[in-house]
């Protein structure tokens, strides 16, 4: 476990952010799902000590719930969303600064800001001002600055903001590398869908301040009725329209989908061909994408069955 | 040394005091006017008084010979005209004029602080690099103190290092021990004004930067502060013939004011009561303005 909230509550005034959140983000990627304004940042604002919550407990790591935001800060690591930099600044100085500020002696701090800015791939541009750099470049140059102290868990607040589908993918690349070669915990801020998929092992899904769905990703797109998409052959061949456990229906030219129930295995599929003279060329399980799975949780349409928790 | 494949390796080193990680930050703001071409050309500028001065004092101390003979020093304890005491190494206001009679130090304090101080925060808060300061192991506080200490430090330089650079200069080259007789006896009052000065300089033009979204709105609205007040003070005295008008109404004066008490030179008492005033609600209203914009949730949005 690397961050738990229990009823956690953050009012702005009479507006409620979020709303009595208990949630626990275990090791690995985690993405933090939620449309604009579901209160994802409000949750890492919290978590870093910037907003204190109205009521509720929060737990990051092995520290004492009653952790100054300082010490919270030499263990967490923070990719603000705004694009923002050191005015004056090269993207070495900025990231070393920064360190220093971090609490690295000197030395260190300069040593550790080569090292990350290699990481990221900025070796080549570590000189010159940030304020001279691509959107894709301070993207990278932030999370430089959120990785120069070493720390244990990393709150991305949507690091693929405003980059092409290279400097994405490369982003990505980099969140991968770093949650799983680098053991780093990584909690992803976003409302772009493609991004948790690609990165993350488990999810949150907030809407409206509140978690609609929480799981490991595998889990949440594992649908309850199973379908299976499957080609038989002849392509003339007539299957009944219910099996034991299952429906058929014929998308024609031998492609058939089998509507099939959780209890319902794919040699009962290979039965049901064989009997009726055929044979299975091939056979593919549907899974839900996350996007159906974001779509049903926010519509409040997503299945109790499969790990996911109605807040 | 190791080569590692991805450029990374954990760290394992102990964390600096909060109060330790803000050296930095100091260092950097002191730092920044020399960053730029035009920031070495303006505190040159800055210190034009000051090698005028020094320039006054060689050929006081006969080093520097224009006229053939440096001539014979007034006999120590004669009454001089003000005039005089300004060219004077031995007095007090050779020291402090410079820094602080309005036809002499404005332009050097508008300039330092316009383009160092009045910019420090505003430039930071355009570029949002607040939330890059505060998810730190700093405050707010700590970072707005650091900031102040650095510009602190950079005015200093020119004003209270200065001064305190002729006046060794002067005890080194003075023939005997009598200069350094004369003047020991001001120079730390002397120095201790014009720190306070710069420091009051320096707080208000921070404050206001903490409060300005833009590090050029912060420049003009300092300029238009100083200048303005000035201007205000200056015309309400002299339109209703009230000489303390001016040192209650511009900060620049109300300042100059408590810092002439401080170094020790001749202020009325009812002047100095006023101005005590006009700077201690500045102070605080720029104070107000400022802690509003500098909370945590101003800066992180």
């Amino acid at each position: 476990m690397t961050v738990r909230l229990e009823a956690l509550t953050i009012r702005y005034g009479m507006r409620t952010a979020v709303d009595d959140v208990t949630v626990e983000f275990p090791a690995g990627a985690v993405g933090l799902l939620g449309r604009n304004g579901a209160g994802k940042s409000s949750i890492l604002k919290a978590l870093l000590g910037l907003v204190r919550p109205s009521s509720g407990r929060m737990r990051i790591l092995d520290l004492p719930e009653d952790a100054t935001p300082a010490a919270i800060r030499a263990r967490v690591g923070y990719m603000p969303e705004r694009e923002c930099h050191l005015p004056g600044l090269t993207g070495f100085e900025m990231v070393a600064l920064l360190g220093r500020l971090s609490g690295l002696p000197e030395r260190d701090s300069y040593r550790r800001a080569h090292e990350v800015l290699y990481l990221v791939g900025l070796e080549e541009q570590r000189y010159r001002p940030v304020s001279g750099y691509s959107a894709g470049m301070r993207q990278k140059a932030k999370l430089a600055t959120a990785l120069v102290h070493d720390p244990q868990v990393l709150f991305l607040d949507e690091p693929t903001n405003g980059l092409d589908p290279a400097g994405r993918e490369e982003m990505l690349r980099l969140v991968r590398q770093l949650a799983g070669e680098l053991g780093k915990s990584v909690v992803l801020s976003t409302h772009i869908l493609q991004d948790v998929e690609a990165v993350c092992t488990a999810v949150v899904v907030l809407e409206g301040g509140k978690v609609v769905a929480q799981g490991p990703l595998a889990e949440l797109t594992r649908t309850l009725d199973r379908v299976y998409h499957l080609q038989v052959e002849p392509a003339t061949l007539r299957l009944p329209a219910v099996g034991p456990g299952m429906q058929m229906v014929a998308d024609g030219d031998g492609r058939w989908r089998a509507l099939a129930a959780a209890t319902c295995r794919p040699v009962d599929v290979f039965a049901l061909v064989h009997a009726a003279g055929g044979n299975v060329r091939s056979l593919v399980l549907h899974r839900r994408s996350l996007e159906e799975v974001f779509l049903g949780a926010v519509r409040g349409e997503v299945e109790g069955a499969l790990s996911v928790v109605r807040a | 040394m190791t080569i590692y494949g991805v450029g990374y390796r954990p760290l394992q080193v102990a964390l600096l005091s909060p109060v330790r990680r803000l050296w930095p930050l100091v260092v950097l703001e002191f730092k920044s006017l020399f960053r730029t071409r035009w920031g070495v050309v303006g505190f040159l500028l800055c210190l034009m008084p000051q090698i005028v001065s020094l320039m006054v004092l060689l050929a006081r101390m006969n080093v520097l010979n224009f006229i053939g003979h440096g001539g014979p020093r007034p006999p120590r304890g004669m009454r001089m005209p003000d005039e005089a005491l300004r060219l004077d190494p031995t007095a007090v206001q050779f020291y402090v004029e410079p820094i602080m009679a309005p036809n002499q130090g404005l332009t050097t304090m508008l300039i330092l602080t316009a383009m160092v101080t009045s910019r420090a925060i505003a430039k930071d808060r355009g570029a949002n690099a607040l939330e890059l300061y505060w998810t730190r192991g700093i405050s707010p506080l700590g970072y707005f103190f650091a900031k102040w200490l650095g510009s602190f430090l950079l005015v200093g330089l020119v004003t209270v290092a200065m001064p305190l650079l002729l006046w060794l200069i002067g005890v080194f080259l003075a023939e005997d021990w009598s200069f350094f007789q004369d003047t020991v006896k001001f120079m730390p009052r002397a120095l201790l004004g014009l720190a306070t000065f710069s420091a009051v300089m320096c707080y208000c033009a921070i404050t206001l930067s903490a409060f300005a979204n833009s590090a050029n709105i912060a420049s003009i609205l300092w300029c238009l502060l100083l200048i303005g007040s000035l201007a205000v003070g200056n015309m309400l005295a002299g339109i209703l013939h009230q000489p303390e008008f001016v040192a209650r109404l511009s900060l620049w004066d109300a300042n100059m004011t408590v810092a002439n008490a401080i170094a020790g030179l001749p202020v009325r008492a009812s002047n100095l009561n006023g101005a005590m005033v006009a700077v201690a609600v500045t102070v605080a209203l720029l104070t107000f303005l400022a802690q509003r914009r500098m909370r945590l949730l101003e800066a992180v949005g």
